[in-house]
């Protein structure tokens, strides 16, 4: 029936789509957007301290694996020499982990390490791995039955075996292999897995014009993520796995490391490089003591004292643009040391999520209301909007504070709360269309058809009060991304380190520290500037009685 | 196709139907306590001059008075005493028991979808069919109505098809979850000579292939002729007279009736009928008594001051008329 239909003349949605697109303002507000929303979407990939292709030698790693084989191995032959009955004894409180659990763990423990090793090693180095992992397999086996001889024996063997492995695997006596991987795809999580494929479908089905990709889109977004998911494992955004720094110190020897265009994670700090203007400035110019050149910031000896503020060298990283490149910190850098660019692009997620997704929600109630109220009128429609008019008395930036000074500030809380806070003036739109809706007879005709008041109000008085919400939508948008970064602002946003445009905003007030003002307030503006370009379009292409067209 | 009143009663029963609606912070009585039956398969019609209250009385049966408006009575449908009905069941009946065709088709469709799915999402909630089957169905329906390249013309919005085309896609709809009761709100009055014979002719064919009561709510005389096998008159929001259609045309009993038939314009006579004097009465400003009185020829002191019943005439099977002086009429 879809394939049928989608071969006939275009559809209402059809016709709205081709008048907004000989809008050349609203093609160039929809790219943008869709350029910054890319942006927000990929970040880790523009901006991460993780290389996006690493093959390169755990040397540190291997290490690190060589020698703790033995301590777990020496535990495990401890507990399996003890016995069930006297760790039970030992272990008398009933939180701590059963003699079976320690076991399993202590075992596991050694597994890992195993694995570490046999990455690194070529297949003619294994066998001596594999005889270690079946011997505690074998241990753990005995000592589960009770064989309590034979697995004491087998125990011993084990860590024989280990302290003969860590003195065979020196690292000065063997050749490691280079390990290839992707450590940035490796940290995403399953939920943004499925952004991004969804995102890059979406991209793929809009330039080629074909709504019947979308299906096949969700579909592998979803498989996507749930591979992510099922794969483990992955970190979370703090984890500053230390990439750069391990292959700075030699523990970590790179055949090849490709880093991303910005290489610096967006919580990464370079103490050293606090405050510092955008890199293409001669005012940043640093000596090779990490001292500035120019400027106001040269350090000068005390007068009374003659002390001479120290300076600390930069810290170039592996991967890091040399001292002086202008593409060092393209933005400029925070009080930490952290890159402003990378700290943009990964605050673009924060500011359009909250946008978004609190005018989603603040568009399902403000309709549910509107609904409510425009369909059964009179006594409801009285209530409803009586209640709307009170909570239209609270401004909506002191009832935000006020409500996430209550449920404490954290991203998911910042969207309910705008969301919540702000769905009045939609609820009265949507009440309205309702109201005038209803009056006309194909309502009527759908009712002497036995359909539900559900079914009238959202599968046909809905479709037909849409174009005027959807422009209210997205004014909202606009709305609450300002919302949002005033929140951020002020320091109720989205959680620190997690940075967000309007937090970056207020990390100096001092004008001197122009770029960190600058540069998020420019971001602000532009997207701001998009939706409202986006709405104005969107309610000429639909506003017939304006006569626009 | 004559009244056949089972045992089991008639399809449906209207007991004292009023119909109030709210005016400038009055209750008016705009249908004033209507009595009607209809057996299962039979046509009746509702005749009247604009404003007696036939449209409210037809959308009292739904159930789907506009904002303002409230009934009272009792409506038996099928055995079933609809105001004891659940809400939901009662929603029910609307579409699968008792249908309406609205007297503006142009309307009666949503524009946000074609009038295949329109019809279909009928079939969806009452006859439970899955989409394609319900696609399927919605097409045979387009072309049972007569609508040439149904499986076109299904993809078409309301406003993409012609008068008569959409007349007949809102027969379709109406019927498509097959009601016992199709009601037709001025079936022609939005349509052209030539399309009016199409219209009432697929609604007889529509009628007799179902086995499904008709009744049609017109002010044309003609439509009646053609399609009715009784007849009630209303005037004032009150029926004044009911008969078989052929007795009523050839010896109406009640003076409103006799002034409607001489109104009609006649071919055969060459003349444009007779006026009725004098103007309708404005609903809730009825007079007292008779409230045909006023215009009415026959009328003497008594058809001022006491209301006539709707009574069975005395040696006339099945012939009702609310007139003291029914044999006088001419």
């Amino acid at each position: 029936m879809t394939e049928l239909a989608s071969e006939r003349g275009p559809g209402l949605s059809g016709i709205a789509w081709g008048e907004l697109r000989r809008r050349p303002v609203f093609r160039l507000a929809l790219w943008a957007l869709a350029a910054l929303c890319s942006l927000a979407v990929y970040a880790p990939f523009l901006a991460s301290d993780r290389p996006l292709v690493l093959s390169a030698v755990h040397r540190d790693e291997f290490d690190r694996a060589r020698k703790g084989l033995v301590a777990p191995g020496r535990s495990l032959a401890s507990l399996v020499a003890d016995g069930h009955d006297a760790y039970a004894n030992r272990h008398a409180d009933p939180d701590a982990p059963t003699w079976d659990d320690a076991l399993a763990a202590e075992g596991r423990a050694i597994e890992a390490r195993l694995d570490v090793l046999a990455e690194s090693l070529d297949a003619q180095a294994t066998p001596v791995l594999d005889a270690a992992r079946h011997g505690v397999e074998r241990t753990l086996e005995l000592a589960r039955s009770g064989r309590m001889d034979d697995a004491r024996r087998s125990a011993d063997v084990s860590v024989e075996l280990a302290v003969e492995i860590g003195r065979l695997l020196d690292p000065a006596s063997v050749t490691l292999t280079p390990v290839l991987s992707f450590p940035v795809v490796a940290a995403l999580s399953p939920l943004e897995v499925l952004l991004q494929v969804a995102w890059a479908g979406l991209l793929v089905a809009l330039v080629r014009r074909r709504a019947t990709m979308l299906r096949w889109v969700a579909l592998v977004a979803v498989a996507a993520a749930l591979a992510r998911a099922f794969a483990g494992g992955h970190a979370g955004p703090f984890d500053t796995a230390g990439f750069k720094e391990e292959l700075t110190s030699g523990g970590m020897q790179a055949g090849l490391a490709w880093f991303a265009p910005v290489p610096y994670g967006f919580a990464e700090q370079h103490p050293e490089e606090d405050l510092r203007p955008p890199t293409w400035l001669a005012s940043a110019e640093l000596s090779s003591a990490g001292a500035y050149v120019r400027g106001a910031r040269v350090p000068r000896p005390d007068e009374v004292t003659g002390f001479v503020p120290a300076t600390r060298p930069v810290d170039v990283r592996a991967g890091e643009p040399d001292v002086n490149s202008p593409w060092r910190h393209l933005l400029g850098t925070d009080a930490s040391g952290r890159d402003l660019l990378a700290r943009l692009l990964h605050g673009a997620r924060a500011s359009l999520a909250v946008g978004l997704l609190s005018t989603l929600l603040l568009l399902v109630v403000g309709v549910l209301v509107g609904a409510l109220a425009g369909t059964f009128a009179g006594r409801t429609d009285l209530l409803l909007s009586r209640f709307i008019e009170v909570f239209v008395c609270f401004p909506v930036l002191f009832l935000v504070l006020a409500l996430v000074a209550f449920v404490g500030p954290s991203t998911w809380n910042v969207i309910a709360v705008i969301g919540l806070a702000s769905w009045t003036s939609v609820a009265r739109l949507a009440r309205a269309e309702f109201l005038r809706e209803r009056e006309r007879d194909y309502v009527a005709a759908a009712r002497t058809l036995g359909f539900s008041w559900a079914r009238i109000a959202f599968g046909h008085v809905l479709p037909n009060a849409l174009a005027p919400l959807l422009v209210a939508g997205t004014f909202a948008v606009a709305g609450a991304i300002l919302v949002e970064s005033t929140l951020s602002f002020l320091g109720y946003g989205v959680r620190v380190p997690i940075p967000s445009w309007g937090s970056l905003a207020s990390e100096s007030r001092d004008p001197t520290h122009w770029w960190l003002l600058v540069f998020p307030g420019a971001c602000l503006f532009v997207t701001v500037l998009c939706v409202h370009a986006l709405g104005d379009a969107l309610r000429d292409a639909v506003d017939v009685r304006g006569g626009a067209r | 196709m004559s009244a056949p009143t089972g045992s089991t009663g008639p399809l449906l029963e209207v007991r004292d139907l009023v119909v109030t609606v709210r005016r400038a912070h009055r209750e008016v009585r705009v249908v004033d306590g209507v009595d009607l039956a209809i057996g299962a398969g039979e046509c009746v019609a509702l005749v009247g001059e604009s404003g007696a209250g036939k449209t409210l009385t037809a959308l009292a049966l739904l159930d789907v008075l506009p904002q303002g408006a409230r009934a009272s009575g009792r409506l038996v449908f099928d055995g079933r005493d609809l105001a004891a009905l659940d809400p939901d069941e009662r929603r029910r009946v609307n579409g699968s028991g008792i249908a309406l065709a609205l007297q503006e088709p142009a309307g009666a469709f949503d524009p946000v979808y074609t009038i295949g799915e329109q019809i279909a999402e009928s079939l969806r909630l009452h006859a439970r069919l899955p989409r394609a089957a319900a696609w399927v169905r919605a097409v045979e329906l387009l072309d049972e109505v007569g609508i040439a390249g149904a499986a076109e013309r299904a993809h078409a919005r309301a406003h993409e098809l012609s008068g008569g085309q959409r007349q007949r896609a809102m027969l379709a709809m109406a019927v498509a979850a097959g009601p016992k009761l199709l009601v037709a709100d001025e079936p022609t009055s939005a349509l052209d000579a030539t399309l009016r014979v199409e219209i009432l002719e697929l609604l007889r064919r529509l009628q007799a292939t179902r086995g499904m009561a008709l009744f049609v709510v017109t002010h044309d005389l003609g439509v009646v002729a053609e399609l009715a096998a009784r007849v009630a008159v209303m005037y004032a929001g009150r029926i004044v007279e009911e008969a078989p259609v052929e007795r009523l045309f050839a010896r109406p009993a009640h003076p409103y009736t006799a002034a409607l038939l001489r109104a009609r314009p006649q071919l055969a006579v060459r003349a444009s009928g007779a006026a009725i004097p004098g103007q309708a009465p404005e609903p809730g400003r009825w007079p007292g008594g008779c409230r045909f009185h006023p215009r009415c020829g026959l009328a003497r002191e008594r058809c001022e001051h006491e209301v006539p019943p709707l009574a069975d005439l005395a040696g006339a099977h099945e012939r009702r008329s609310a007139c003291f002086f029914a044999e006088e009429v001419r």
